[in-house]
């Protein structure tokens, strides 16, 4: 997707979620929702947070568990979260 | 990029530096050329400088940062979303509820994907690989 298909996908959106990359950074134009983050149990990094935070986002962060065979360096291992988080979550929204 | 971006706000602030050209790293990404674009510094407002290459300049003003860490200014934050709202519209047949999957990535995908989406869809997301 182009940076303005991916601009407009979020400034339609009402409930986004995802694993955390780049492209959460389009958070920025989203209408005030709420939006969440899967997340790595650690190290947790607060970037998208500090975008989501003046417009007023619901930002939630769910903790995932590193795949640590994935890949040597912790930050960039794949993540698997847990169906019964996901489901707790999902139905408390 | 990001923290670059909302150093734009500065410049906004000083109509006189308006017009100056912006000077940003030779070999932009698609992304971060699109969004320069989107912002009004297409190419013939921008000076590409290769990283090893110097510059010799008559005038130069450089923003201030306006991120420490991850911590972001929000009036930059606030700047950048008026200025990217007011240029993109929203997609009309979006779906309201999306979930970006990193599946195309190489790294930090959600391994197991596959057992979560029958549980997003049963609450409406769609699925949507924002890099594809």
């Amino acid at each position: 997707m182009s940076a303005a298909e991916q601009l407009a996908l979020f400034q339609s959106a009402e409930f986004i979620l995802g694993v955390e990359g780049a492209v959460l950074v389009n958070l920025m134009v989203a209408r005030r929702m709420p939006a969440s983050g899967h997340r790595r149990a650690r190290p947790v990094s607060a970037a998208h947070y500090y975008v989501s935070a003046p417009i007023g986002h619901d930002f939630t962060y769910l903790c995932a568990q590193p795949d640590y065979a994935s890949h040597a360096v912790l930050a960039e291992c794949d993540v698997v979260l847990p169906r019964e988080v996901l489901q707790a979550f999902l139905d408390g929204c | 990029m990001f923290e670059s971006l909302a150093r734009l706000w500065a410049i906004e602030q000083q109509p006189e530096l308006r017009d100056l050209s912006l000077i940003v790293q030779a070999s932009l990404s698609r992304w971060q050329e699109e969004l320069l674009q989107l912002l009004g510094y297409g190419a013939e407002r921008r000076i590409e400088v290769p990283a090893d290459a110097m510059l010799e300049c008559s005038e130069l003003h450089a923003a201030s940062l306006v991120s420490a860490g991850h911590f972001i200014s929000p009036v930059a934050i606030q700047h950048l979303r008026r200025e990217l709202a007011r240029r993109v519209a929203p997609a009309s047949a979006a779906p309201r509820r999306i979930y970006l999957s990193r599946q195309g990535a190489a790294t930090r995908r959600l391994a197991n994907e596959a057992e979560l989406l029958p549980l997003l869809e049963q609450h409406g997301f769609v699925v949507v690989h924002a890099k594809a």
